[in-house]
């Protein structure tokens, strides 16, 4: 209809495809939320609430890599805690874009 | 008057208008400006996979040679010394991943594919395996830890539990897809030749999704053989070579990320090497995979 190839991409795929998109923004986010040695590396590992970005810190994943080798009996219950926070989150965020997904499938399914 | 001479009197482009897009007209200024964009994205996207790879072989390169690959680890100030018991290891707990995951993965499969597609068993643990492929992989490492470590102490074998767990919905997903594709009407010509379910799936089934399947179990293992999390309190680290399967065990993953972090420069080079030599590792089994799942002319 006489478009330019982004006002094809911008106005019609885009928003044809966004669901899908979001699915796997949402999937992509589960993934980088589970990383664990990328950060145990990386992260300095340090046990304190802080708000600099700059600032050695922690992400359960890392929490739990750099402390259960050396862990006490009381210290593994608390990065058992730890660890299912860490399941009830990454399960949440699966949960919706698993759920996002199949909702675009059926979509699609539905208009051919 | 003649009529050439009416033509001749307008101009130009009225006759013959421009159809073709002005370079400078605003619409396709905003089309040309979002392609390089995208060009610049593409090419930003592409750059960590190959500096990453610069770097291990400038890195690791330097230190790769047969000493390297067969020699204990060294200790503190010592100089010299290899991975050869951490590539052992890493074999070994992938190995006894396989062994546990590819029979259980496979058969699942076969009853999500073929024998009840539809039942409500199959929707969950569909649902099940989709979710767990997504899971981080530390989870595996505290679920081996809770079964397993907590009653027998670290072990090459709990280290090959928690792989085979990660590697678990991956098969699944790939074995189901592969049988999938197997054609209705092959199985159907089986069923009317009064073979039964099991006949129908060793020779039918099984046989013409194999490249898939192997493609699927190719991909679990190279991602397995990769995988550092699940090992750090599963199979911890050792110093010398496997001897048995319910002693701690070194892995080349784990070896990376105790020598980077230390303070010794013929360490961190031996993690460099190590590095490399995963990496190629797993590139060999992706190939592999590639190769097993053409089909065959």
């Amino acid at each position: 209809m006489g478009t330019t190839r982004w006002e094809a991409i911008l106005k019609v795929m885009l928003p044809t495809a966004s669901s899908g998109l979001l699915a796997a923004l949402a999937l992509g986010f589960g993934r980088a939320l589970g990383e664990t040695m990328a950060l145990a590396m990386l992260i300095g590992n340090s046990n304190q609430v802080s708000l600099s970005l700059f600032a050695p810190a922690d992400t359960l994943a890392s929490l739990l890599a750099s402390n259960f080798p050396e862990a006490g009996r009381v210290e593994v219950q608390a990065l058992m805690y730890a660890a299912m926070v860490l399941l009830v989150i990454t399960f949440v965020v699966n949960v919706i874009g698993l759920g996002v997904q199949q909702y675009t499938m059926r979509k699609f399914e539905g208009k051919k | 008057m003649s009529e050439l001479d009416l033509t001749a009197s307008v101009p130009e482009e009225a006759l013959m208008p421009h159809l073709e897009r002005q370079l400078f007209e605003r619409r396709a200024m905003k089309n040309g400006i979002l392609t390089a964009l995208t060009w610049a994205a593409a090419i930003l996207g592409s750059i960590p996979l190959f500096s990453v790879i610069y770097m291990l072989v400038i890195q690791g390169g330097a230190r790769l040679d047969l000493e390297a690959l067969t020699a204990l680890p060294p200790a503190g100030f010592e100089s010299g010394g290899g991975f050869g018991n951490a590539i052992v290891g890493t074999l070994v707990m992938v190995g006894i991943a396989a062994l546990i995951s590819i029979p259980i993965g496979i058969l699942a499969a076969v009853y999500l594919a073929v024998l009840g597609p539809y039942s409500k068993l199959a929707g969950i643990a569909r649902f099940v395996a989709k979710t767990l492929t997504g899971f981080p992989s530390i989870l595996a490492g505290v679920f081996t830890y809770a079964i397993l470590v907590i009653a027998f102490g670290y072990s090459a074998l709990a280290g090959g539990v928690s792989l085979a767990v990660l590697m678990l919905p991956t098969i699944v997903l790939a074995a189901e897809e592969a049988m999938k594709q197997v054609p209705q009407r092959m199985t159907d010509t089986a069923f009317g030749m009064g073979c039964t379910h099991t006949q129908v799936i060793w020779k039918v089934v099984l046989p013409t999704g194999l490249p898939g399947i192997l493609t699927g179990v190719m991909l679990a293992v190279a991602g397995a053989a990769g995988e550092s999390a699940p090992l750090l309190f599963t199979a911890l680290f050792s110093n010398y070579y496997i001897s048995e399967l319910m002693e701690p065990t070194a892995s080349l993953s784990i070896l990376i990320y105790n020598f980077s972090a230390m303070p010794f420069e013929n360490q961190i080079e031996l993690a460099w090497a190590a590095s490399l030599v995963l990496v190629l590792i797993v590139l060999a089994f992706n190939i592999l995979a590639r190769l097993v799942g053409q089909p065959r002319v």
